[in-house]
């Protein structure tokens, strides 16, 4: 058991935690942090007290490099520009490397990793060239940094969410409410290997689970999920209990039988409709001109049981309850001849009932049933119907051509109106929650094992067009940048858009700032 | 349009309905073919004069009739060839139809009906 006994395990590759991380950094989620530190000196003239302020910008220019370390630990490697003024009003700049270390979670209530930074140690700092600073000045900024970047990555950046939502709390033909949405609990969260992260979680109350048991399966995809089969059945009964999927349904049909199909009954047939029509009296020419059934059916649905075997197969138990019922009818044309036969008179069509069946409140197991657990095009898990056998135990004595038409369409209406089997919800929810970003999923692997189903994926997000805050247009006789929002970016040909997650990349590389929305860097 | 069947029923050949509260009416016909005519006129009318009441429980007492020997022709046609007829011979031996249904990977379903006795 990979899973290790939860209800759910949900399994993240450090490669999509990184594109997570450079998406987070492109769309702004490390925001341009200011402050102010005040040496600790303590008599100081007032004359002076303003030199002893230290003012910092601390930004990010590049999206931040995610490790999981040797030891399982994770840190965050970040680049980061920092502006100081000090003594007033003199400013320097300087480039900053820092290590981040993280810890990682499983956030139950957004289904989403994240991390929360913990601790911020300065690994670099580059001054640039034109300061030339002492020693100790040096050492003095690195304490006011390390100062700096520990309010910063843990009072105003305190975490980051690192995937899209694994896997949704709605499960399909339910009634509104939060009191039908599966409940989540039990967050339990492993660094399974230096590439891999694991959480677990459980539903609808359970507690169980050894988060030392859980094996990694995402065989390299960025993203595995696995469901054990209690957890399954702890779901499939909720969403039995409150679904608004029918249960009960009513449905009728009808079918005209062509003669060439049952030549052999046709001249039962017509004795029995003339006997019927004339009470066997008098003889009489007759045409048959059509022969019809009408049926329908009320079937009740009841809870279908399912057990996981190796290799993906489900056993499954369980029944309807039919009331069936069936009219055949047949059209016949009868003639009064006068003049011994030779002209034919007054011609009357008639319909005659023959046959008036009806069964109710029949129970019919499906015996020998079996399914596979497969995942439908809404990305549920499902058990889709494979082999069963159907006894439907009738006792009419009706012709067998009209028998058989009448048991298979009551089959089909069986499995036609057979309510799914839902296992588990949505998995990998196509958009990333407060963005533009969607994501397209590709299953690599559905594994179905006895006591549990496995899932592994990959993950692509939206190209940069869908996130970036800046929106260049590169023709030649523009060559602005404009940020996102701004109605002057929305009118550049698709063609000639080229997207930034930095502004001053953009500038950079040639684009003037939008006079409108980029005042600033509008060069005129 | 329907194909169609035509054939002429000879009464001789419906003998086999009993219709008992008709037996005294059959055997005038065979006597008297004018009471044919008659029947072919006013059906109803006709066997009112004839002394039968045409009321629910006539009407009651023919259906249970034709019903019975429907069921019987039935068996009889089961039991000269009970291999073309393989669920009749189930629903007559009081067994349940049983139907394998098999869904390929397409969807595709196919249904194959036990046929052993």
């Amino acid at each position: 058991m990979q899973t290790g006994g939860y209800d759910v395990v949900v399994e993240l590759n450090e490669q999509l935690i990184s594109s997570f991380l450079k998406l987070g950094h492109c769309m702004g989620k490390f925001p341009t942090f200011t402050g102010t530190y005040t040496l600790p000196i303590t008599d100081v003239p007032a004359s002076l007290s303003e030199f002893m302020d230290i003012g910092y910008e601390v930004s990010l220019n590049k999206a931040p490099e995610f490790q999981i370390k040797n030891d399982l630990s994770l840190e965050m490697s970040v680049r980061g520009e920092c502006k100081f003024e000090v003594l007033g009003g003199i400013e320097f700049e300087l480039e900053v490397e820092f290590t981040v270390g993280l810890v990682p979670s499983f956030n139950q209530a957004t289904r989403r990793f994240k991390v929360d930074f913990v601790e911020a140690s300065i690994d670099d700092v580059e001054l640039n060239d034109t300061y030339h600073l002492p020693a100790n000045v040096i050492n003095k900024l690195n304490e006011i940094l390390s100062i700096a970047m520990s309010e910063y990555l843990n009072d105003d950046v305190t975490s980051i969410e690192l995937s899209p939502v694994l896997f949704s709390t709605d499960l399909p033909y339910m009634p509104p409410g939060d009191a039908n949405k599966l409940t989540v609990g039990l967050g339990n969260l492993k660094v399974l290997s230096p590439q891999v992260l694991a959480g677990a979680v459980n539903l609808l109350g359970y507690n169980g689970g050894n988060v030392n048991a859980i094996v990694d399966f995402t065989d390299g995809n960025h993203v595995g999920i696995g469901v054990g089969e209690a957890g399954m059945h702890r779901v499939y009964d909720f969403w039995w209990q409150r679904t608004t999927h029918p249960k009960t349904v009513s449905v009728t049909g009808s079918k005209d039988f062509d003669m060439p199909s049952f030549v052999d009954w046709i001249d039962e047939f017509v004795d029995w409709i003339v006997a019927i029509g004339t009470l066997g009296l008098v003889d009489v020419d007759v045409d048959l001109q059509r022969v019809w059934a009408e049926y329908g059916a009320t079937i009740r649905f009841n809870k279908l049981g399912f057990d996981l075997k190796p290799n993906n197969v489900v056993e499954l138990s369980g029944s309807v309850t039919i009331d069936l019922w069936c009219n055949v009818y047949a059209q016949i044309k009868t003639t009064t001849e006068i003049f011994w036969g030779l002209i034919e008179v007054d011609e009357d069509v008639s319909t005659i009932n023959p046959f008036s069946c009806s069964i109710s409140g029949i129970t019919i197991n499906l015996e020998n049933a079996s399914g596979k657990v497969a995942i439908n095009s809404d990305r549920q898990l499902t058990i889709d119907l494979l082999d069963a056998d159907i006894d439907i135990p009738l006792a009419w004595d009706i012709p067998e051509f009209i028998l058989d038409w009448v048991v298979d369409w009551a089959v089909d209406q069986i499995i036609d109106n057979l309510p799914p089997i839902v296992l588990f919800p949505a998995v990998i929810e196509q958009t990333i929650p407060g963005s533009t970003v969607t994501v397209e999923v590709t299953v690599n692997k559905l594994v179905i094992d006895e006591p549990e189903a496995l899932i592994a994926a990959n993950i692509e997000t939206s190209g940069i067009g869908t996130y970036a805050p800046y929106v260049g247009n590169k023709a030649t006789e523009h060559m602005e940048v404009h940020r996102r929002d701004c109605e002057w970016a929305h009118r550049i040909a698709a063609r000639n858009r080229v997207y930034f997650c930095e502004l001053e990349k953009a500038i950079a590389a040639g684009f003037n700032g939008c006079a409108y929305c980029l005042p600033e860097y509008n060069t005129g | 349009m329907y194909m169609k069947k035509r054939a002429r029923v000879d009464k001789k050949q419906l003998e086999r309905f009993d219709f008992e509260p008709l037996r005294a009416i059959r055997k005038n016909v065979n006597e008297k073919p004018e009471l044919e005519n008659s029947l072919r006129t006013d059906f109803e009318g006709t066997l009112k004069a004839e002394g039968v009441e045409v009321d629910d429980a006539f009407l009651t007492k023919v259906k249970d009739e034709w019903r019975a020997q429907i069921s019987k022709d039935i068996r009889e046609k089961v039991s000269v060839a009970p291999e073309r007829y393989p669920l009749l011979v189930r629903v007559l031996g009081r067994k349940p139809i049983r139907v394998h249904v098999k869904v390929d990977e397409n969807g595709r379903r196919v249904k194959t009906k036990e046929v052993s006795g």
